[in-house]
C-alpha cells in the first residue's frame, strides 16, 4: 500500500456532529442543487439572499467540536456549580423527579420532540397528559377550570391581573398586591402593569385594602414568609367592591389546606415546579392558572378540551384555540403562545405517580419536619415568628443574621435572608430529619434530642383551614401505583403521538430541527438541575460562565451588542423588546411615541405584544408578492412621524421570502424616529449569512427552541432571549430582585435568567456546529426548502418567491384554487397526511387556505422525498375528485385520517377501497403510523366544553 | 314624476343575467341607481335600486315578472321614498370570530336592541391559522342613530365579544 496515510486531523473529524445534524449528504446536496439548476451552495445563497444584506465574513465563533468534547466542556461547567441544599423557598423547592418520569418523559424524545397539539389526532397522548394536569389543578385549587400551563408564577400573577381587569366591573385602575407575595412576583407584576396604566398598591391585606377601590387583589397562600392567613373576609370585602381576587397558592400545601376556590377566590395561580420538576436555576417549570366557569373565556394560554371524533368516540383537542392567533389581536390582554407543556406533563405524571394519598403523605412529612425544626429552634432560644405555617418559617435572628447565613453556607446550606433581621427556612420533599439536625446545628443546637422534640411537636396549620374536600378522585390518579403500570401508561400515551422521533414535522415558522441527544444529556445533570435561582451567585460560577458565553455567541450570530436570556418564551421576548424600545424613547423625553407599525402578514403575537407594551397598532399593508408595501409604510410612518415608536417585522418574512427592501424599510422607520423590532422567528435562515443587528434591526427576540435546538416539548419550554444594539442596552429587563440600582425596565420573568436549566442545549448546539457548521445548517435549510418548493410546484402553486423565483427556508403552497374546484380544504390535506405518517405543515398561516412547509436542515433527502411523494400522491387524489373519479364527499381526503377501527368495520361503506384508505403508497405496508382517533369535531368540543378528565361513563356512552 | 323602486332578483347563475336585467330597465327608460350583486354557491342574487317614469312603472313590473321564464325570480318593492332624511350616520363594523351557529343572529339582535340597522353585510368563512378551524368574518355597514354614541355601541358589542370570542372593530368614517 503506497497511499499516503490520511492526516490525523482528518481522522479525528471534529465536524462529525455537523454531518449528523444536517440531513442531506454532500452528493445529495449536489443532486438537489442541480435540480434547482445550480452548481454550488454559494450560488444558491446568492440567489436567495439579497446582495444588500449578504455578508461573507465567517461568524465570529469557534470551530465545530465533537459530541464527546462538548460533553466534557459542559461537565467542567457543571462542576463549577456548587449545589447547596436549598431552604430558600420563594416558590422554588427541592423535589424528587420519579426516575420512571425522568427517563420516560423528560429524557424521552417521544415527549420532548413533539409539537404543540394543533393537530389533535396525532397528539392524543400528550393531550391526555395535559388534561390530567388541568384536572389536577382544578381539583387542588377548588376552581372549575384550569389551563394547561403558563410560564412561571410571576407572569402567571400578571396574567391573573389582566384577567381581573377584563372581568371586574370595578372602575378603579388599582391592582392590590399583598406584601406577602413573593418579591419576584411583585416585580414582574409592576413591569406588566406599567404600560397598561394600572396602579399597583402593595400592602397589608388586613389593613390597606380598607377604603381602597381596586379592580383586583393578589394574595399569596401561604405567604412568602410562611404564614397561613384566613382570607375569607378579605375575599368577600373585595367582592363587595366588585373587585376580583387572585390567589397565588402553593400546590403541595393545597393537599392539606382549604383550596382558594372554597374561600371564594376567583382565580388561583402558582407554579407546579415542586411536583417533580427540577429547579434548574429558575426554570423551565409550568405555572398554572385556574378560574371560575364564568371567566373561562378569559383564561389565557392553551386549554385542552374533550370532543368527539368522526365515529362519535371521545377525543381530546385544544379548546377555544382561535382566541390565540386571530381574535382580539389588538385588544389582547395576553400574548402567550408556547407555554411549558413538557413540564406540565411531568407535573401531571408526578400526580399520577403519587396519587392524592401519596401527595398528602409528602405534604404531611414536609409539614411534620417543619414543626420539628421550629420547635427545636425555639428550644435553642430563637423566636419563630410564623404562627401558622405549612413548610416555611421565619426565625427572628436580629444582629446574628449575617453570621447564621454564613455558617449555613459553610455547611452547604442556603437559607433566605428576610429584611435584614430574619431568616426564612423552607423545607420540601427532599428534606430529611438529618437535614433538620444540620439546621439546628447552624443555630448552635448540637445537643437537641430529635425524638423528644418530635414527640411533642404539634400540627401548626390553622384547624379552620384544614382541607376536607377530596381531590384527584378520577381513576387516572389511582391506577398506576406499580412502576410496571406507570411505565406502560407513559408508553401507551407516547405511542399515540407523532413526534420528531417518528417523522419529519414540516411546520412552517416552527423550525422543527433535530434536538440532538448530546445537547439534551446535560439538562438532567444535578449540577444544572438542582440549583435554586436565588442561590448566592458565587455558587453558580458554571452557570454564569455558560450564560455569558451563550450571550456572546448569540451576539456574534445576530450582530447585536448585548443579549438578555431572561425572557422564557418568544412572547416574553417580544414584550421585553418593546419595553426596551419604550424605555429608550422615554429616556429621550419622547415617551409620547406609542405607535407600532405591524405588517398585515405578522404572527398574531406581534400585535398582542404591542398592545401589552402600551402601544397602538397600525397595520401596514403587504403588496401582491407578500412584501411590505413600501409606499403604504412611507405614508403611515409619515402620518405618525411624531409618535412613531417602532415597526415589528419578521425576517425573512412570514411569507418565507427574503424581502429585497428590508434595509429601506428600516431606514424609513429610523428616519421617522422609530425603532426597528425584527422578530427572530425565522433566524434559522439567517445564521452566518446576514445579521439583523447590522441590516437595520435595533432589537430582536430569538427563539432558542427554533433555531438553537431546544426541543418544543409538545408546546414548551420555549426560550425567547432578546438581542439589542448598543443604545438599547440600558433597557434590557432588570433583575427580579433588585439590589441597589433600579433598572430602567423591570423584569419580565420570575427568575433572573428565565429558563436557565435548558440553556446548555443551545450552548452545546452552537459549540458542536461551530462557525462553519452553523453556516452550512443555514444553507442546507434553504436548500431543503427550495428542493421541496421545486418538487411540488408543478402540483401545487408556490405562493411567494423572491425575485429569482426562490424561497427562503420555508415555502407556502396554495390550496385555495383546489378548494374552489373540489371543496377539498387545507384541513383535509393535513389530515390525509396523517394517513401517510406525517405531521401536517402549518395550516393557513400566514395566508388562509395555504400550507407552509419548513423542512429545516436536519431532514434527509430520503425524508424530503417521502414527504414530496405523499404530497404528490395527495394531489392525484384531489385530481380524482376533480375528475369525478372520487366522490366529492366520500373520498379518502374528506374522511382522513383512517383508523384501525375504520378498517375493521364489518362492512366497508366507502366509495374507495380499504387499501386506498390506509396504504396509498406501498412503503406504508412495512411501517405505518396509525392515527388513534378519527377526525376530531372542533365545533362540538367548543359547544360542549369539558376541560377536565371525563368520567369513564362518558367513554362508554357514545353521543348519538 | 319618477317612481322609486327596489328590484330583487334571484336565479341560477349564468352569463348574461345582469345584461338581461339592464336591457329590461333601459327598455322602460328606468334609471339604474345603485346595486349589489353576488354569486354564492352557483346562485345569483342581486338588488337594484332604480327609478322609472311613473307612466312606465306597471309595464316595467310586468316585464320583470316575465323574466321568470328566463330563470330569474324577481320581486319589486316600490313602497319606498328613497333615502331617509338625517338622524343617522354610517359606521363600519368588522368582525372576526369562531364560526358557530347563531353568530349572525346574536350580533344583529344586539344591534337591533340599540336601534342600529344593517345596511350591508358581507360574510365569509375561512380556515384559521394553525388550527385550521373555521373562522367567521363579517363586514357590515351600519346605520347608527345620531343619539347613540360610539362608546355605547362599542360597549354593547364588547359584551358579545367576550361571549362569542369575536374581535369587533368599529370605524365611524366610511372606508374606501
Amino acid at each position: 500500500m503506497s497511499q499516503t496515510p490520511r492526516s490525523l486531523r482528518e481522522l479525528q473529524n471534529h465536524s462529525a456532529f455537523v454531518e449528523r445534524h444536517i440531513g442531506p449528504r454532500e452528493d445529495e446536496k449536489r443532486e438537489m442543487l442541480s435540480l434547482l439548476g445550480l452548481t454550488s451552495m454559494d450560488e444558491l445563497i446568492a440567489k436567495v439572499v439579497p446582495e444588500s444584506i449578504l455578508e461573507s465574513e465567517p461568524l465570529d465563533l469557534n470551530e465545530s467540536c465533537s459530541e464527546q468534547e462538548v460533553l466534557q466542556q459542559l461537565r467542567k461547567l457543571a462542576n463549577a456549580n456548587r449545589v447547596f441544599k436549598s431552604f430558600i423557598g420563594m416558590g422554588y423547592y427541592g423535589t424528587f423527579t420519579p426516575p420512571v418520569i425522568l427517563r420516560n418523559v423528560l429524557e424521552n424524545p417521544a415527549w420532548y420532540t413533539a409539537y404543540t397539539p394543533y393537530q389533535p389526532e396525532i397528539s392524543q397522548g400528550r393531550l391526555e397528559a395535559i388534561l390530567n394536569f388541568q384536572t389536577m389543578i382544578s381539583d387542588l385549587t377548588g376552581l372549575d377550570i384550569a389551563n394547561s400551563s403558563l410560564l412561571d408564577e410571576g407572569t402567571a400573577a400578571a396574567e391573573a391581573m389582566a384577567l381581573c381587569r377584563r372581568m371586574s366591573k370595578s372602575g378603579s385602575n388599582i391592582f392590590f398586591v399583598s406584601e406577602l407575595c413573593h418579591p419576584q412576583t411583585i416585580e414582574v407584576i409592576r413591569t406588566r402593569a406599567l404600560p397598561m396604566d394600572y396602579r399597583i398598591v402593595v400592602g397589608d391585606h388586613r389593613r390597606d385594602l380598607e377604603g381602597l377601590e381596586v379592580f383586583g387583589v393578589l394574595l399569596q397562600y401561604p405567604g412568602t414568609d410562611g404564614e397561613i392567613h384566613d382570607y375569607e373576609e378579605v375575599v368577600s370585602a373585595a367582592h363587595e367592591k366588585r373587585a376580583l381576587v387572585a390567589v397565588a397558592a402553593d400546590l403541595l400545601s393545597l393537599t392539606l389546606l382549604t383550596p382558594p376556590g372554597e374561600f371564594g377566590a376567583d382565580v388561583a395561580i402558582g407554579t407546579t415546579q415542586r411536583f417533580g420538576v427540577p429547579m434548574g436555576y429558575g426554570g423551565p417549570h409550568a405555572a398554572y392558572m385556574a378560574t371560575r366557569d364564568a371567566f373561562k373565556r378569559s383564561l389565557p394560554g392553551r386549554i385542552v378540551g374533550v370532543s368527539i371524533d368522526s365515529r362519535g368516540d371521545p377525543a381530546y383537542r385544544l379548546a377555544m384555540q382561535t382566541r390565540e392567533q386571530h381574535i382580539r389581536r389588538e385588544k389582547a390582554t395576553s400574548n402567550i403562545c408556547t407555554a411549558q407543556v413538557l413540564l406540565a406533563v411531568m407535573a401531571s405524571m408526578y400526580a399520577v405517580y403519587h396519587g392524592p394519598e401519596g401527595l398528602r403523605t409528602i405534604a404531611r412529612r414536609v409539614h411534620r419536619l417543619t414543626t420539628i425544626l421550629a420547635d427545636g429552634l425555639q428550644q435553642l432560644g430563637f423566636e419563630v415568628t410564623t404562627r401558622h405555617y405549612f413548610d416555611t418559617i421565619l426565625v427572628n435572628t436580629g444582629t446574628r443574621t449575617a453570621q447564621l447565613l454564613a455558617t449555613a453556607r459553610s455547611q452547604g446550606m442556603n437559607l433566605r435572608e428576610v429584611n435584614g433581621g430574619s431568616v426564612g427556612i423552607s423545607l420540601d420533599e427532599t428534606t430529611t430529619s438529618e437535614d433538620v439536625s444540620a439546621l439546628w446545628s447552624v443555630f448552635g443546637g448540637d445537643n437537641l434530642d430529635a425524638a423528644v422534640i418530635e414527640a411533642a411537636a404539634q400540627q401548626r396549620m390553622p384547624a379552620r383551614l384544614l382541607r376536607v374536600s377530596p381531590f384527584m378522585t378520577h381513576k387516572v390518579f389511582h391506577s398506576y401505583r406499580s412502576e410496571t403500570e406507570m411505565l406502560r401508561y407513559l408508553r401507551m400515551l407516547s405511542d399515540k403521538d407523532l413526534a420528531l422521533d417518528r417523522a419529519m414535522i414540516p411546520l412552517g415558522s416552527c423550525t422543527m430541527k433535530l434536538n440532538a441527544t448530546a445537547e439534551m444529556v446535560p439538562v438532567t445533570w444535578p449540577e444544572f438541575c438542582d440549583m435554586h435561582p436565588y442561590a448566592p451567585v458565587e455558587q453558580a460560577a458554571g452557570y454564569r460562565q455558560l450564560i455569558s458565553e451563550l450571550e456572546q455567541m448569540l451576539c456574534a450570530i445576530t450582530g447585536y451588542a448585548a443579549v438578555s436570556l431572561q425572557p422564557n418564551a418568544g412572547s416574553q421576548g417580544e414584550f421585553a423588546g418593546l419595553l426596551a424600545i419604550d424605555g429608550y424613547h422615554r429616556s429621550r423625553g419622547e415617551g409620547n411615541r406609542n405607535i407600532c407599525l405591524i405588517p398585515s402578514s405578522a404572527h398574531g403575537t406581534n400585535p398582542a405584544s404591542a398592545q401589552m407594551a402600551g402601544m397602538k397598532v397600525v397595520v401596514v399593508n403587504c403588496d401582491r408578492s407578500g412584501n411590505i408595501d413600501v409606499e403604504d409604510l412611507k405614508a403611515k410612518a409619515d402620518r405618525h412621524s411624531d409618535d412613531l415608536a417602532a415597526i415589528m417585522i419578521t425576517y425573512p418574512s412570514t411569507h418565507g421570502v427574503f424581502e429585497e427592501n428590508v434595509r429601506e424599510v428600516c431606514r424609513i422607520v429610523h428616519e421617522h424616529g422609530g425603532q426597528v423590532y425584527i422578530d427572530g422567528a425565522n433566524l434559522n435562515a439567517m445564521v452566518g449569512v446576514c445579521y439583523p443587528g447590522r441590516f437595520g434591526g435595533d432589537v430582536s427576540h430569538l427563539n432558542l427552541h427554533k433555531t438553537f435546538s431546544i426541543p418544543h416539548g409538545g408546546g414548551g419550554p420555549g426560550v425567547g432571549p432578546i438581542g439589542v444594539r448598543d443604545h438599547l442596552k440600558p433597557f434590557l429587563p432588570g433583575t427580579p430582585l433588585p439590589a441597589g440600582e433600579v433598572s430602567a425596565v423591570g423584569p419580565v420573568s420570575a427568575a433572573p435568567w428565565g429558563s436557565a436549566g435548558i440553556l446548555p442545549i443551545s450552548w452545546a448546539y452552537i459549540r458542536m456546529m461551530g462557525r462553519d457548521g452553523l453556516l452550512e445548517a443555514t444553507r442546507s435549510a434553504i436548500l431543503n426548502a427550495n428542493y421541496i418548493a421545486r418538487r411540488l410546484h408543478e402540483h401545487y402553486p408556490v405562493l411567494y418567491t423572491g425575485p429569482n423565483g426562490m424561497v427562503a427556508h420555508e415555502c407556502i403552497i396554495d390550496l385555495r384554487s383546489i378548494k374552489e374546484t373540489t371543496g377539498i380544504t387545507v384541513e383535509d390535506v393535513a389530515k390525509r397526511l396523517v394517513d401517510f405518517g406525517f405531521h401536517a405543515p402549518t395550516m393557513s398561516f400566514p395566508v388562509a387556505g395555504t400550507l407552509m412547509i419548513e423542512p429545516t436542515e436536519s431532514e434527509s433527502r430520503q425524508e424530503l422525498d417521502r414527504f414530496c411523494e405523499a404530497m404528490i400522491c395527495i394531489r392525484e387524489e384531489i385530481r380524482a375528485v376533480e375528475l369525478g373519479r372520487f366522490d366529492a364527499e366520500d373520498n379518502p381526503l374528506r374522511n382522513a385520517p383512517h383508523t384501525v377501527t375504520d378498517l375493521a368495520d364489518e362492512e366497508w361503506r366507502h366509495l374507495y377501497s380499504r387499501e386506498q384508505a390506509v396504504f396509498p403508497v406501498a412503503s406504508l405496508r412495512t411501517g405505518k403510523y396509525w392515527s388513534p382517533v378519527g377526525r376530531i369535531d372542533n365545533v362540538y368540543g367548543d359547544k360542549h366544553l369539558v376541560c377536565s378528565c371525563p368520567a369513564l361513563s362518558d367513554y362508554e356512552d357514545k353521543p348519538a | 314624476m319618477n317612481k322609486y323602486m327596489v328590484i330583487t332578483v334571484i336565479g341560477a347563475d349564468r352569463p348574461g343575467l345582469v345584461e338581461l336585467l339592464a336591457r329590461t330597465l333601459v327598455a322602460h327608460n328606468a334609471n339604474w341607481l345603485e346595486s349589489r350583486m353576488a354569486n354564492l354557491a352557483g346562485r345569483f342574487a342581486g338588488m337594484v335600486e332604480a327609478d322609472v317614469p311613473e307612466e312606465n312603472f306597471d309595464r316595467l313590473v310586468a316585464a320583470l315578472e316575465r323574466l321568470q321564464a328566463d330563470g330569474l325570480n324577481v320581486m319589486v318593492d316600490s313602497g319606498l321614498s328613497g333615502q331617509d332624511a338625517g338622524g343617522f350616520r354610517e359606521v363600519q363594523l368588522e368582525l372576526t370570530g369562531q364560526d358557530r351557529v347563531g353568530i349572525v343572529q346574536e350580533i344583529s339582535s344586539a344591534l337591533a336592541r340599540q336601534g342600529v340597522s344593517i345596511e350591508k353585510l358581507h360574510t365569509e368563512t375561512e380556515s384559521a391559522s394553525w388550527s385550521g378551524e373555521t373562522l367567521f368574518r363579517a363586514w357590515a355597514d351600519l346605520r347608527v342613530p345620531d343619539d347613540l354614541d360610539m362608546e355605547a355601541l362599542q360597549q354593547g358589542l364588547e359584551v358579545l365579544a367576550d361571549e362569542l370570542m369575536v374581535d369587533i372593530d368599529l370605524k365611524s368614517q366610511p372606508t374606501a
